[in-house]
């Protein structure tokens, strides 16, 4: 019979007085090398093999009071502020289609259904082990990679060849596999840099691939952060240089690339609709009646609001034509508001795991809004939905699911350990 | 000599900030450290010590990472940034708290005043 582990009796009592099981396994292992240490130390002394085992458990101290007072450290912390406000934006988002949009038709129940299982994925990944994540992290990136070829050669995501339509929302999970390549290949040096190239390049071809350039953006700005992050503090200036160079070249090579594709896709029609809407919008109400010249039919500003694609990619124009520029600017100032309090939980990470997915959930959600604020004041005209209000049912699930993954960083609090790279690697 | 437990409660964060200043430590190492520079007479239980360094990390005073050594996975703690100003702030109140303890017992007289 294989012989008990003389320290199981005393970790199993510290275990019991602390509740939150995620915990239990980060604290007791620390407890468990520092019983063998002891122990070992004994030993080298001289002492028989049980005396050692004694001495070292009685060394410990009571583990009821060790393990009460290790239970009032690790606990789960929720961060409840930002779930409630996060609720109470998506609502008003839901409220705001319901009272402006809502025309009874076949697909009315659609917005409900991506409210609920955004909420669903979001509760899901609230409660994953990002630990247990970090230790698969190298998957990441090949499942997304897997996830948007499929969309490429599937017909019925294409749009003039390119993965405009819901393969787009995909670049917003870009920065989470760019993260979990950055954590699970660190620690080789050179080898670890030309693999980070690798992803980064394979990825940034597939977000190129939405014709998107707000998707470019997502990625290569949240790359940018992380691979900042990557370097040491202190250390190596010219690489971050180097990367903030890179980072400038490569966007203004895509605004380059992606302005004449604007230019021929939409020939500024979208830009001089959203300029209209805006020069014809009040404080407060529906706007006053406009017509766009130079095209060769009649639709009013007032009719291009209606249409669903203004209450996506432009719903702050839209809300600025419908309800006043003054409720649009407040619901932007809401969710600026929101992401601000996110990013605050960010900046708060101590691990760089933590680090590294907080940045890969709010650096995303922040350019979206960005690129969305600059879409609608007719600076690009590729545009994302804004995070939380617009209609939009792909956009809303993911973002659910990247908040989750952000409120489980949040929550995990003390217990987020770093894995070392080579056993990051390994498993 | 072992001391009043009074006494050393409230300094224990102090010493262990004190100890991590020369470098990067695991937890039974820092208990064999502060044993040995103090003539075994602080000799704190691991029990005691690991609320209290799950604690300073809680307040951002020290980081902890994993690392390999003597072929195993330790878990080792070093001093943040923030943890060195509130080692200095606590040095500069444990020495004023010590003066004024030495001049009410030597009767109002600091050692070296005349």
């Amino acid at each position: 019979m294989e012989k008990r582990d003389w320290r199981e009796d005393y970790l199993n009592q510290v275990r019991g007085q602390i509740h939150w099981k995620r915990a239990q396994p980060v604290v007791l292992r620390e407890l468990r090398d520092h019983l063998q240490d002891q122990r070992d130390a004994y030993l080298s002394q001289g002492m028989k093999e049980t005396d050692a085992e004694t001495e070292a458990l009685r060394q410990m101290g009571d583990p009821v009071t060790v393990g009460r007072e290790l239970n009032q450290l690790h606990r789960p912390k929720p961060a409840w502020g930002l779930l409630v406000a996060m609720t109470v934006l998506a609502a008003v988002g839901l409220a705001l289609w319901r009272f402006l949009y809502y025309d009874g038709d076949a697909h009315s129940w659609l917005p409900l259904l991506s409210m609920g299982l955004a909420a669903g994925l979001c509760a899901l990944t609230w409660h994953t082990d990002m630990n247990r994540l970090a230790e698969r992290a190298y998957w990441l990136c090949p499942a997304l990679v897997l996830g948007m070829l499929a969309m490429a050669l599937n017909q019925r995501f294409l749009i003039a060849g390119t993965l405009y339509g819901r393969g787009r929302y995909l670049a917003l999970l870009s920065p989470l596999a760019f993260a979990g390549t950055v954590y699970a290949l660190r620690g080789r040096g050179w080898l670890s840099l030309a693999l980070y190239g690798a992803a980064f390049c394979l990825l940034l071809a597939l977000c190129w691939g939405t014709g998107n350039f707000c998707s470019v953006l997502i990625f290569v700005i949240s790359a940018c952060v992380m691979m900042l992050q990557a370097i040491s503090p202190g250390k190596k200036r010219g690489w971050r240089a180097g990367i903030l160079l890179a980072t400038v070249l490569l966007l203004a090579l895509a605004w380059h690339r992606f302005s004449v594709m604007e230019r021929i896709l939409h020939d500024g029609f979208l830009r001089q609709m959203v300029q209209a809407a805006w020069a014809s919008s009040k404080p407060l109400g529906m706007g006053t009646p406009c017509v766009l010249s130079g095209y060769d039919f009649t639709m009013t500003p007032q009719q291009v609001m209606d249409g669903n694609f203004m209450q996506c990619d432009f719903f702050l124009t839209a809300m600025a034509y419908r309800c006043g520029w003054l409720t649009a600017l407040t619901l932007l100032a809401a969710v600026g508001g929101f992401l601000l309090l996110c990013l605050r939980g960010a900046l708060r990470q101590k691990t760089f795991w933590g680090r590294l997915l907080a940045c890969a959930v709010v650096t995303p959600l922040l350019v979206q809004t960005c690129g969305h604020v600059l879409a609608n004041f007719g600076v690009i005209v590729s545009s994302f939905e804004l995070p939380l209000l617009s209609y939009g049912n792909t956009f809303r699930m993911i973002d659910g699911f990247l908040l989750g993954v952000l409120f489980a960083v949040l929550r995990s609090g003390s217990i987020l350990r770093d894995v070392p790279p080579r056993l990051a690697a390994l498993k | 000599m072992k001391l009043d437990k009074a006494l050393l409660s409230g300094s224990n964060a102090l010493l262990l900030l004190k100890l991590l200043e020369d470098g990067d430590k695991y937890g039974y190492e820092m208990i064999e450290e502060l044993a040995r520079r103090s003539d075994h007479t602080f000799e704190l239980k691991a029990g005691t010590l690991y609320p209290l360094l799950h604690g300073l990390e809680e307040k951002g005073w020290i980081e902890a990472y994993d690392a390999m050594a003597a072929g195993r996975l330790r878990r080792y703690y070093r001093l943040t940034e923030q943890g060195r100003q509130a080692l200095t702030e606590k040095e500069t109140a444990w020495n004023s708290y010590a003066a004024a303890v030495w001049k009410v017992l030597k009767g109002g007289t600091c050692l070296g005043e005349t």
